[in-house]
């Protein structure tokens, strides 16, 4: 039942949210270096959440929605179904744009980015938010995972 | 290309006001939901790329007149802000409603 592609979808979805932590500091005290090498991390960090879409969305309809999904509603913890499963595979979807957004605005707008200080702090809350809910999707497959696992091992026992 | 910079908010902040709507209306009305899953076989498929398109879309039209001005970038990124955190929190609400109702 373990697959390796809820490893990669995993991985890929906390290593696009901690790039996207490397933009937040590379944008509290911003250069002309800094902003080259942000938007180097930025489009990696959306490469990540690109990969963590794809594959999260692969193991959701082949295995997830035949195996787990059942086995979590019909266990004492149907909320990590119900709740936390339904909410992270929609929530999950700003994710791209959000990337996709802080890494346009990155390459088309970094003189700007320097000169205007309101601007380079809306880009920083930004990115700062686009980590927040990345760890959240983290947070929220832990959840998921302990379910399914604590209902394996009821039905087993 | 010069990407403007204000429409990609813009169209993000539509894109997300979308796609509330869609995850809210496809699971009060079944029909709805019905049609989703037969574009695509899955109706979160069919979300996903919807989304896509409605980007791109809101994108391709707005730029058209949006202007992209210095002075106002940063109100823009504040409005998404603003609007993700509330999509994050409707999608998430909605869920806990629904299961608090339903079990």
């Amino acid at each position: 039942m373990v697959s390796s592609l809820i490893g990669i979808h995993a991985a890929s979805g906390e290593i696009g949210s901690i790039l996207f932590l490397w933009v937040f500091i590379e944008l509290l005290n911003s250069n002309e270096q800094r902003i080259n090498r942000a938007k180097k991390v930025a489009l990696f960090g959306f490469l990540s959440f690109i990969l963590s879409w794809i594959i999260g969305g692969y193991y959701y309809l082949t295995t997830y929605a035949n195996i787990i999904k059942p086995l979590i509603k019909e266990s004492t913890n149907s909320y990590a179904h119900l709740i936390v499963m339904e909410t992270k595979e929609h929530a999950f979807l700003l994710l791209p744009i959000l990337s996709c957004i802080i890494f346009c605005i990155l390459k088309n707008d970094s003189k700007e980015i320097l000169k205007n200080n309101k601007y380079r702090k809306s880009l920083l809350f930004l990115s700062l938010l686009t980590f927040l809910i990345g760890m959240s999707m983290a947070f929220m497959g832990y959840l998921i995972s302990a379910a399914a696992r604590f209902a394996l091992e009821v039905k087993l026992l | 290309m010069k990407i403007n910079t204000s429409s990609l908010s813009i169209s993000a902040i539509i894109s997300f006001i979308f796609l509330v709507f869609t995850v809210i209306y496809s699971e009060l009305n079944e029909s709805f939901k019905k049609i989703l899953t037969n574009l695509t076989s899955h109706h979160w498929i069919s979300k996903s790329i919807l989304i896509i398109i409605v980007y791109l879309i809101s994108y391709f039209i707005t730029q058209f007149f949006v202007k992209n001005k210095s002075s106002s970038k940063h109100k823009l990124i504040y409005a998404l802000i603003f609007f993700t955190i509330l999509s994050y929190l409707v999608i998430l609400g909605f869920f806990i409603y629904e299961f608090v109702n339903k079990t």
